[in-house]
């Protein structure tokens, strides 16, 4: 059971990876219109400014009739279970409508199906969710929605539903394990072993055709499971588990049992996974072991301070510079499989535009000292508020 | 899917022969892993975080020996960028060009961060430009939309957007989604306004004669918004000129519509729908104080209204 057709989602591949190959020159331009031809999309391709718009607006108006109903029969709600029960049909009103719009719109991810999807998904999971007694810990309520969320994946196929499942699931572990007594001493190594586990299970099957309709999903799993190996490991993240799991808490954190192991772990792991990055070349692997080399430094210096924050930033930006240069002049002739020439896999669109935004960003930064008048507008080349 | 599995349907369906399979199939083989954005982004945070960092350094130790000589050295550094820049500069003309050295572009983004912060540090330390505070904002301005044409530099061009629009007063910070200025301010809001006009006329203009094409969508996109924040605000702060900034964002949504339509660039089209939709919304909710039920009513309405609005526009842009 699937809500897209699926020939559909797989023609939309095929053509994907054809005209690729047309700009490298492999394919000409009458293949090209063969390939179409054969290979028919019947999705309405949207553009991404209008799918935002179409988010928004769907939202609005979904709200509107929520608001509406609920007004309207607000002397039958009072009710806490038939509250419930108007959320769960209503979730499933909207889904209904979803798929009649997927049908007869044909609509692909284009902002309007996303809105009502993730409403229907969500009002279900939380009707069911009410509909448990009142007084359970939070794990059996994320228990309980979770094959709701899993469902909707599998149905719709659907980023933010992945993201709220995966979110879900790591959450009913936590909050689980922090109810069981002693449990927090396991909880990193849970969380590394979840992690690991889901993503070595999502790259053995990323490519696998039977999967083809959620290959972006498994893709977006990959990166969630990357980050949450990060953040299980980090010496800041267990310290603090520990520190909210003690009975009289002192005014600062304290030392934790085998600090060693989570200080080594917090600057292994980042290393471990750029060598399996580089040897397999493998973006998400490469681009999170940075951030997750970043992260451990910035762990390191919350506790062992060496240099104030002006010389820090001075610092490594003068690293960070120099690295990216050394790197650069040497990839000007591919070494080992690696080139510095951009090609089409690069995710240039997620880059340019936060570039853009973060330039104008610092440019406007706070000035360094307060008080420092200016025409009226903040401008300075002074520190902004963001790490960057 | 993987290309191999691609390169297979399209033999079966006798799309290709075997001799382009082959060629495709060593194509594949031989492709090299591009960490072309990637090493980009390591060396613009690098940019970033030593430009944010020798900002904050140069005031943190203003009393000590050893402070003017990181403040020559920031200069030398400084004008050392932007000769590298102008090194590498290829030869000016109006289609799009590109420095002749991958890191022309970075010099360049450095040298104009360097240069705010110097800038800063002689209008804090010696008042270097006394009390006229606007040309602390306007001189980076000219010089940055100058450098941005002869460069070829489109981050440079929206530093030199963002120090204009201070100039009048407001503050952009995109990452927090907003424009922030004394709006309740006649003169700011009219400032902004003007501003706005002028800034999408020229690009307009310069758009016609074909130089720096690539430049339009930017200074419209910056001037576009400040033109549409300064009317909605103009329509929340002068219920006495309500009438005027009402029709003045009709005008500019319907401009906005019809320009994202010829030109196919959709943000204006999305710009214009939520800019217009709050406009109308507020008109809508402080004449006629709709209630619970109307209220809802009109979300339903509206919502459905422009996301078929929204979705027919689609087909016919495509």
């Amino acid at each position: 059971m699937k809500a897209y057709n699926e020939t559909w989602v797989r023609n939309k591949r095929i053509l994907e990876q054809a005209t690729r190959w047309e700009r490298q020159g492999l394919l000409d331009a009458s293949q090209m219109a063969g390939i179409r031809e054969r290979f028919p999309v019947g999705f309405h391709d949207a553009n991404g400014f209008i799918e935002i718009g179409l988010f928004i607006f769907t939202v609005v108006a979904v709200s509107g009739s929520y608001f509406l109903l609920a007004t309207l029969l607000s002397a039958l709600l009072e009710k806490t279970i038939l509250y419930h029960l108007f959320n769960l049909t209503f979730g499933l009103a909207v889904g209904l409508l979803a798929n009649r719009l997927i049908t007869t719109r044909r609509f692909y991810r284009s902002g309007v199906d996303n809105a009502l999807i993730l409403v229907t998904v969500a009002l279900i999971a939380a009707g069911l969710a009410g509909l448990l007694p009142d007084s359970l810990p939070t794990w059996a309520y994320c228990l309980a929605m979770l094959p709701v969320l899993l469902l909707g994946v599998a149905y719709y196929a659907d980023l933010l539903l992945t993201l709220a499942a995966y979110g879900t699931l790591v959450t009913t572990l936590v909050d689980l394990l922090l109810d069981v007594p002693g449990g927090h001493h396991f909880l990193p190594f849970v969380g590394m072993a979840l992690a690991t586990g889901l993503y070595m299970l999502a790259r053995r099957y990323e490519n696998d055709e039977r999967l083809l309709y959620w290959k972006d999903n498994i893709i977006l799993s990959e990166w969630l499971s990357i980050s949450l190996l990060l953040i299980s490991c980090n010496y800041f993240i267990v310290r603090q588990i520990y520190f909210w799991r003690m009975e009289n808490r002192p005014p600062e954190p304290p030392e934790i049992p085998a600090a060693w192991l989570y200080w080594a772990l917090t600057f292994l792991v980042p290393l471990l996974l750029f060598y399996i990055g580089i040897r397999q070349k493998e973006r998400p692997l490469l681009i999170m072991s940075a951030i997750g080399w970043g992260i451990a430094l910035t762990t390191w210096r919350y506790y062992h301070a060496l240099l104030s924050t002006e010389a820090y930033l001075t610092l490594n930006g003068l690293i960070l510079m120099a690295l990216a240069i050394a790197l650069i002049r040497y990839l000007r002739r591919p070494q080992n499989g690696f080139t510095d020439r951009p090609d089409e896999d690069s995710p240039k669109q997620f880059l340019i535009d936060p570039e853009t935004m973060a330039t104008i960003q610092a440019t406007t930064g706070r000035p360094g000292p307060k008080g420092m008048p200016f025409g009226g507008g903040d401008f300075g080349g002074g520190g902004s508020g963001d790490r960057y | 899917m993987s290309p191999e599995r691609v390169l297979q349907e399209l033999s079966e369906q006798h799309l290709i022969d075997d001799r382009q399979r082959a060629a495709i199939r060593s194509a594949e083989a031989d492709k090299l892993f591009s960490v072309h954005w990637e090493l980009r982004v390591l060396l613009y945070a690098g940019i970033l975080a030593f430009s944010m960092g020798v900002g904050l350094l140069i005031y943190k130790y203003i009393d000590q020996i050893g402070h003017s000589f990181l403040i020559a050295a920031l200069a030398v550094v400084c004008a050392g960028c932007f000769a590298f820049a102008a090194r590498f500069r290829a030869p000016f003309t109006k289609a799009r060009t590109h420095s002749r050295s991958p890191f022309g572009d970075y010099a360049l983004l450095l040298g104009c961060l360097l240069f705010l912060t110097l800038e800063g540090y002689l209008q804090y330390q010696y008042h270097f430009f006394g009390n006229r505070y606007g040309l602390v904002t306007f001189l980076p301005a000219v010089l940055f939309l100058a450098l941005a044409y002869g460069f070829d530099h489109r981050g440079v061009l929206s530093m030199g957007l963002t120090a204009l629009i201070s100039w009048i007063g407001v503050t952009v910070r995109p990452l927090e989604f907003y424009f922030r200025g004394n709006f309740r301010d006649m003169t700011v809001l009219l400032s902004a306004i003007g501003l706005s006009l002028a800034l999408m006329g020229g690009a307009l203009l310069l758009d016609r004669r074909r130089v720096k094409r690539h430049f339009t969508l930017t200074t419209l996109a910056f001037a576009g918004n400040l033109l549409l924040v300064a009317l909605v605000a103009g329509l929340f702060h002068f219920e006495e000129l309500n009438l005027i900034f009402a029709a003045g964002l009709a005008v500019a949504c319907f401009g906005f519509d019809t320009y994202a339509r010829r030109e196919r660039s959709f943000v204006f089209l999305l710009m214009s729908t939520i800019y217009g939709y709050i406009g109308v919304t507020y008109l809508v909710f402080h004449y006629l104080h709709p209630h619970n039920e109307a209220a809802y009513l009109y979300w339903i309405l509206t919502g459905i209204g422009v996301t078929v609005y929204l979705s027919t526009q689609r087909n016919q842009v495509q």
